[in-house]
């Protein structure tokens, strides 16, 4: 440890200095074989002058008078670097084998892919061990978290507040259970990089507006696939009478197509299979969905400008309406991690809290308004809840 | 505690009229007159129906179909001939539109024997596939339109119709306009006597009239309104060309727009009650034209009730009551002809169906010719 200290120290040396390192490093720790021809790719960057090539006993440099492009070296390099030559050093203080692993991951995706996220090496060695943590903590263990990195190397940079965010978004506004959360960062580590307003909006379409259940939107990547395609798809079958959103009591009449099929299915087999249909319709077709999503998107704008200055009309929405911003639906289901006394819903049943004072026939009124639910559906709870 | 904001449900629920496809805005129900949202709206009562029936008439095709009826429709620019031709035509040249009609004419079809279509009709399309929409007809310095944007698929009824110079042409319910408007392009007719129930309708009519032909044409059209279906009062034996076409389920019309829906409860006697409306009004047809006259029958439905069942049974009536021979006409060759533009449907007992299909999102529309015997 005293030496990594010491590396940190020589951070702010300019990259001629590395060779005083290096030194350094190879008089304390006995390099194995193996690890003799190690080179690092960083070190190339940008100029290929310095070489971190350790062949026994020497360290060769090049002029370094043109080094001008190669990064610092930061604390975190260096330490990376630092353990990556001294496996037995690997533990830290509180002798977490884990982190050791982690960095190793990192070294094997941070290295090789420097260029495309160079922003993991300015990070603190603190800072990457946090992360670490955390996602240790959402439950991505070690092999996990390789994969994940594998396949999204941002993670490390994104802010912890974004991770909290989404995490917090499926888990309290999209209802996922702790294990459906873990599994979807693991199948789809990019929602991490997505906005949470586009998430909820992508998870919205498919519970109320095809009808999907939350299980069968973990277990077919959905979060993986574009939404474009995902809604092209799904209006197509449609309006050609083979999907129907299933109805208040989540009955269809005809069999809708899985989830999976939709999404993953290539153009030719989604046609030839599930829609029954020529490429020349389905072409067509994207082209009207586009621009009908455009003069939509377009009204709306101007709807909207225009409700700002009715005071009566048109626009006015009843004033049960507004109301039913105080009023949140939850989908109570077998296993949810919920109050107990949410249990007396039962499997699969809607509870509906309000925060502001309505009268029990007034929540009737919303929930028969949004026809997700005839009126001896639910039960009221009566008093508010006032959680966040 | 909040979970699936209802805000967000009902604003996803909204976009679609339950159950429906994401239909555009216009689609939805006026809230300033309902207070909550319709149980099942007529959209969706319609579209019900017709899975039910179209999709045992028509069977594969009708998936294909049911796509087009609820995606935009596409349309085709009538040139109005009493307008700066020239000019008009050389605008749709250049969006890369083109005249099917002369297409068709001048097509490889169209060298089997002469095709009796009325002449002197311009209908410019884009080609199948192309979405490509046309800007609205602007006025000229006189104050004429140039063309006028229509389905082009019901501009085949007026051409199966073979308007020849010096006719006299009746159309019955002629509201609003468009095929009225079509049959004056062709300059034959000596008089157009156009008749609709509707006093609002027939007032579009006017509109159109004054929009597209200067005064001087509108000398040999007289436009009233009546119903049609007192075969007491209908002038017998006059005609040399009808057109008949009647007010049908209007499919595309009733399966998008709210405004006006057949399919709502309140309407439903009248719904019931429209075949036999139309096989009245058929009947009123073939007793204006005179021997040797022709008819043709047009709809706006896909229904097999609407319309292979009308012309015979009003056959059978003209039959059977004023013992007047009525024989069917083969149009088989516009199926040929037109097929590069639509999409046709090849197994009607009598008389021809144009498909909607996503290519060519024309129709649904169904004509059929009779001749009334000599």
């Amino acid at each position: 440890m005293r030496l990594s200290r010491q590396a940190l120290r020589w951070c702010s040396l300019a990259p001629s200095a590395w060779h005083r390192f290096l030194q350094a490093v190879q008089q304390c720790a006995p390099l194995p074989a193996a690890i003799t021809a190690f080179s690092c790719p960083l070190l190339h960057h940008g100029g290929r002058h310095l070489s971190a090539e350790w062949p026994a006993g020497s360290a060769s440099f090049t002029d370094s008078s043109q080094d001008t492009h190669v990064p610092e070296p930061t604390p975190a390099l260096l330490e990376a670097v630092w353990l990556s030559l001294a496996p037995e050093h690997t533990r830290d203080k509180t002798g977490n084998l884990v982190l050791g692993n982690l960095v190793q991951s990192l070294l094997d995706m941070g290295f090789s892919h420097t260029q495309r996220s160079p922003n993991v090496l300015r990070m603190s060695v603190k800072q990457l061990k946090d992360r670490g943590e955390h996602l240790r903590q959402l439950g991505l263990s070690e092999g996990h978290l390789k994969h994940v990195v594998s396949r999204c190397p941002p993670i490390f940079t994104l802010p912890g507040k974004k991770i909290d965010a989404t995490v917090r978004l499926f888990k309290e506004k999209c209802l996922f259970t702790t294990d459906q959360v873990m599994e979807i960062l693991r199948s789809c580590p990019n929602v991490l990089l997505k906005e949470p307003s586009d998430l909820e909006y992508k998870f919205q379409y498919a519970f109320f507006r095809m009808g999907v259940k939350h299980k069968d939107v973990v277990k077919s990547g959905f979060f993986r696939a574009p939404f474009t395609v995902i809604r092209s798809r799904h209006v197509f079958l449609e309006r050609r009478g083979l999907y129907q959103t299933p109805d208040k009591k989540g009955q269809t009449q005809v069999i809708n197509a899985k989830l999976k099929e939709i999404i993953w299915l290539s153009d030719k087999d989604f046609l030839a299979q599930l829609a029954c249909a020529s490429l020349e319709e389905y072409d067509v077709f994207k082209k009207l969905l586009a621009r009908e999503e455009e003069e939509e998107e377009e009204e709306k704008r101007t709807d909207s400008e225009d409700e700002d200055e009715d005071s009566e009309g048109e626009g006015e929405l009843p004033d049960h309406e507004t109301r039913i911003h105080a009023l949140h639906l939850c989908y109570a289901g077998f296993g949810s991690t919920c109050p107990s006394w949410w249990r007396m819903v039962g499997g699969g049943g809607y509870v509906a809290f309000s925060s502001a004072p309505l009268a029990a026939h007034e929540i009737a009124q919303c929930m028969a308004d949004l026809s997700l639910l005839s009126e001896g559906d639910f039960m009221v709870c009566k008093g508010s809840v006032a959680h966040s | 505690m909040a979970a699936l904001s209802a805000r967000a449900a009902r604003g996803l629920l909204r976009r679609v009229p339950l159950g429906l496809g994401s239909a555009p805005r216009r689609c939805r129900y006026k809230e300033k007159w309902a207070t909550t949202l319709p149980r099942v709206p007529a959209t969706q009562q319609a579209l019900q129906l017709f899975d039910m029936n179209y999709g045992m008439q028509f069977g594969p095709l009708w998936p294909s179909a049911r796509v087009s009826l609820l995606s935009e429709p596409k349309y085709g620019a009538l040139v109005n001939s009493f307008s700066r031709v020239h000019d008009v035509v050389h605008d749709l040249q250049d969006l890369r539109a083109a005249d099917f009609v002369y297409a068709a004419q001048n097509g490889p079809a169209g060298g089997q024997g002469p095709a009796p279509l009325s002449p002197n009709i311009q209908c410019y399309t884009f080609p199948k596939g192309d979405i490509s929409r046309f800007p609205p007809a602007r006025p000229d310095t006189v104050g004429i339109l140039g063309y006028y944007l229509m389905d082009a698929a019901s501009l085949l009824p007026v051409l199966a119709l073979n308007v020849q110079p010096g006719h006299l042409v009746l159309d019955l319910c002629a509201a609003p306009g468009g095929k009225t408007l079509a049959l004056l392009q062709t300059g034959c007719c000596r008089h157009l006597t156009a008749k609709d129930i509707s006093v609002s309708r027939i007032k579009r009519l006017h509109g159109i009239l004054h929009s597209y032909l200067p005064k001087a044409a509108r000398n040999n059209v007289s436009v009233s309104v009546e119903d049609g279906r007192n075969w007491e009062q209908v002038e017998r034996d006059v005609f040399d060309r009808v057109l008949v076409d009647v007010p049908c389920t209007t499919d595309r019309h009733s399966v998008m727009e709210h405004d006006n829906n057949l399919f709502t409860r309140v309407r439903k006697k009248e719904r019931e009650q429209l075949p036999m409306l139309q096989m009245q009004l058929l009947v009123a047809g073939i007793l204006a034209a005179k021997p040797g006259g022709e008819v043709v029958y047009s709809t706006c439905t896909l229904s097999q009730l609407q319309n292979e069942y009308i012309v015979e049974s009003a056959i059978k009536v003209a039959e059977t009551q004023f013992s007047i021979g009525v024989h069917v006409e083969d149009l088989s060759c516009f199926r040929r002809l037109f097929q590069d533009t639509f999409s046709f449907y090849a197994e009607c007992r009598v008389g021809e169906l144009v498909l909607p299909h996503l290519t060519a999102n024309f129709g649904p529309t169904y004509f059929c010719k009779l001749r009334r015997a000599q």
